[in-house]
């Protein structure tokens, strides 16, 4: 069911430099949305027009049936949680999330259940007098979610909140927003330029590049069949070649086919049969196997493989494309 | 910590020319004597209340206090309206407006004070009082804007919108959660402000009344015809005051660390 739905959005700088253009997105009831990009690709001023801190130019935000594009932020009720993370220095960790309940005039016994209860889901429980500089940058974030969450948004904003954490607690942070958001039951829309967090939490993907969305789907979608070329290199394809040169590698290729892309770990290592053959250049290893640099007659492809022992740089390999894992790409 | 003989020599040289007058001034004005003098003839606190006595004295400082709390309270409102001004608009014309605020500090206040008195009291025929105002509005408004824009510069812009989008409309969130972070930045503004216009001597001259003077001009009057250690007396209190302000600003910035 439709519950979000931006259409034809459209918004400039300076009515010069297009940042959005024809931008349609459909946000589903309960669903985690994830916009992927590259930075610059527009999809934090995306989420900003979705909490009404920016105006579009153009286009229409339609929200459970009502045309939203002009109400302002404070009217929303939607949750956002900020790359910063934004929480109020001078207040402690109880009185920034009980800020919206405040604004919201809610009791004061109400407040401490409500405060309590979302503080217990976000693991915070102890930390509610504490002032956020006393917090590490983990449990900031878990105190900026709680704030974000405890005001029961329709919609929760999420921009890049796990940037700024060391990679350990990274996978872990993104692991609990997944917990809290299914348990909540909450709508969520999540910015990240992190491909791999972006398709271990969310329910759909949206990418983006250059103010445009390219592609929408599952993340089991857009990983095994990106729509282009950028999408493609996005999601890890690494070598690209042209029918042409497919052909003289005996693959066969549908009809308007304009490029043909594999994932480094697709191409198999071999020494008959093999669609093409090239002088291995550099080797690296990666701890799983190694990722090799392979000069062939259509280019340097990238073959990762964990086959002992190793080709040696400079020997002569055979190269075998997993015929189910090529991709066809027609944009 | 920095440990080069050199260096501890010019501090302690420094210091001594900067502290030796002001010692000097507190000893006198505790001096029996009917001249500021060296040594002191005996003990005593008259000075300080022949102070008291002094109606030229007296008067100016009123006149001085009020002016100054005046032009810190409207200087502080002010600069603090430009710096949300200055700050949020983020152009060529802001940068520029931003040196237009700074630019009294620039021009001697002489200058000021005499164009002050050429425009607005001989050309616009304005009330002294408000004259008097406006001439410390323009001395104290440099101190005020940059401090005040210095701080919101260094305020996470997220925390407002933040509070937006937990239900506070623009003003009610600026009012929450900005000015408190600014509050510092607001108080060292005013202290800044108050010695400033409190101590100004140049436009002051210019713009006061018969009958309504400064108190450092008072005290500049005063000491033309007489030697007396009362204005020595009169210094260690305002030393005294200056003290309690910065106590005061510390205080503030301590309890925000």
């Amino acid at each position: 069911m439709n519950y979000g739905m931006l259409s034809d959005i459209e918004l400039s700088y300076d009515r010069k430099t297009t940042i959005l253009k024809n931008l349609n997105l459909e946000i589903q009831k309960g669903e985690l949305l994830s916009l992927l990009g590259p930075s610059g690709c527009g999809k934090t001023t995306t989420l900003r027009i979705i909490a009404g801190l920016i105006e579009p130019d153009k286009g229409r935000f339609i929200f459970d049936g009502n045309d939203i594009t002009r109400l302002p932020v404070h009217k929303r009720d939607f949750g956002f949680v900020f790359q910063s993370y934004a929480l109020f220095p001078h207040m402690n960790v109880y009185e920034n999330i009980s800020f919206g309940l405040k604004m919201k005039n809610f009791s004061k016994p109400d407040i401490d259940k409500k405060v309590k209860n979302i503080a217990e889901i976000c693991d915070i429980g102890e930390y509610l007098q504490r002032f956020p500089k006393q917090l590490s940058g983990g449990q900031r974030q878990r105190v900026a979610l709680a704030r974000a969450l405890v005001i029961e948004p329709k919609l929760l904003l999420l921009d890049e909140p796990l940037s700024n954490l060391d990679a350990q607690l990274r996978v872990q942070m993104r692991t609990s927003i997944k917990r809290i958001q299914r348990k909540l039951g909450i709508t969520t829309v999540f910015v990240t330029h992190d491909q791999e967090e972006c398709f271990s939490i969310s329910d759909r993907v949206a990418v983006m590049d250059k103010g445009v969305i390219v592609q929408c789907g599952t993340p089991e979608e857009i990983y095994s069949r990106p729509v282009n070329a950028m999408v493609a290199r996005f999601v890890g394809f690494k070598n690209f070649f042209t029918p042409a040169n497919a052909v003289k590698m005996g693959i066969q290729i549908p009809a308007g086919c304009t490029q043909i892309c594999i994932r480094p770990p697709d191409i198999e290592l071999c020494t008959q049969g093999s669609n093409i053959t090239g002088t291995v250049e550099v080797r690296t290893y990666l701890g799983t196997g190694y990722q090799y640099e392979i000069n062939t007659g259509i280019g340097t492809l990238s073959v990762s493989s964990s086959a002992e022992p190793p080709l040696e740089q400079g020997s002569t390999a055979g190269l075998v494309f997993k015929p189910a894992k090529i991709v066809f790409l027609d944009r | 910590m920095y440990k080069h003989k050199a260096i501890t020599l010019i501090s302690v040289l420094v210091f001594f020319f900067l502290f030796c007058p002001l010692i000097l001034i507190i000893i006198t004005s505790f001096n029996s004597a009917d001249s500021i003098s060296l040594p002191l003839k005996g003990i005593s606190l008259k000075w300080f209340f022949q102070v008291f006595k002094s109606r030229s004295l007296t008067g100016s400082f009123k006149t001085s206090l009020i002016l100054a709390f005046a032009a810190s309270v409207i200087g502080t409102l002010l600069g603090l309206l430009s710096a949300i001004a200055l700050v949020k608009t983020k152009n060529r014309v802001s940068v520029f407006l931003y040196n237009v605020f700074l630019s009294p500090s620039l021009i001697p206040g002489i200058v000021t004070g005499y164009i002050l008195f050429k425009f607005i009291v001989v050309q616009l025929q304005i009330g002294l009082v408000l004259a008097l105002l406006t001439g410390h509005l323009l001395i104290v408004l440099p101190y005020t804007v940059r401090i005040i824009c210095a701080s919101l510069r260094n305020t996470d812009e997220g925390i407002e919108e933040a509070a937006r989008t937990l239900g506070c409309t623009p003003v009610q969130a600026f009012i929450k959660v900005i000015l408190p972070e600014l509050e510092p930045a607001l108080l060292s503004a005013f202290m800044l402000a108050f010695i400033n216009s409190f101590n100004n001597i140049p436009v002051s001259m210019y713009l006061k009344g018969p009958g309504m003077d400064t108190l450092p001009y008072a005290m500049m009057n005063y000491i033309e015809y007489n030697y007396d250690p009362t204005v020595s007396a009169l210094s260690v209190m305002l030393m005294g005051m200056t003290l309690i302000f910065m106590l005061v600003i510390d205080h503030a910035a301590m309890k925000k660390e």
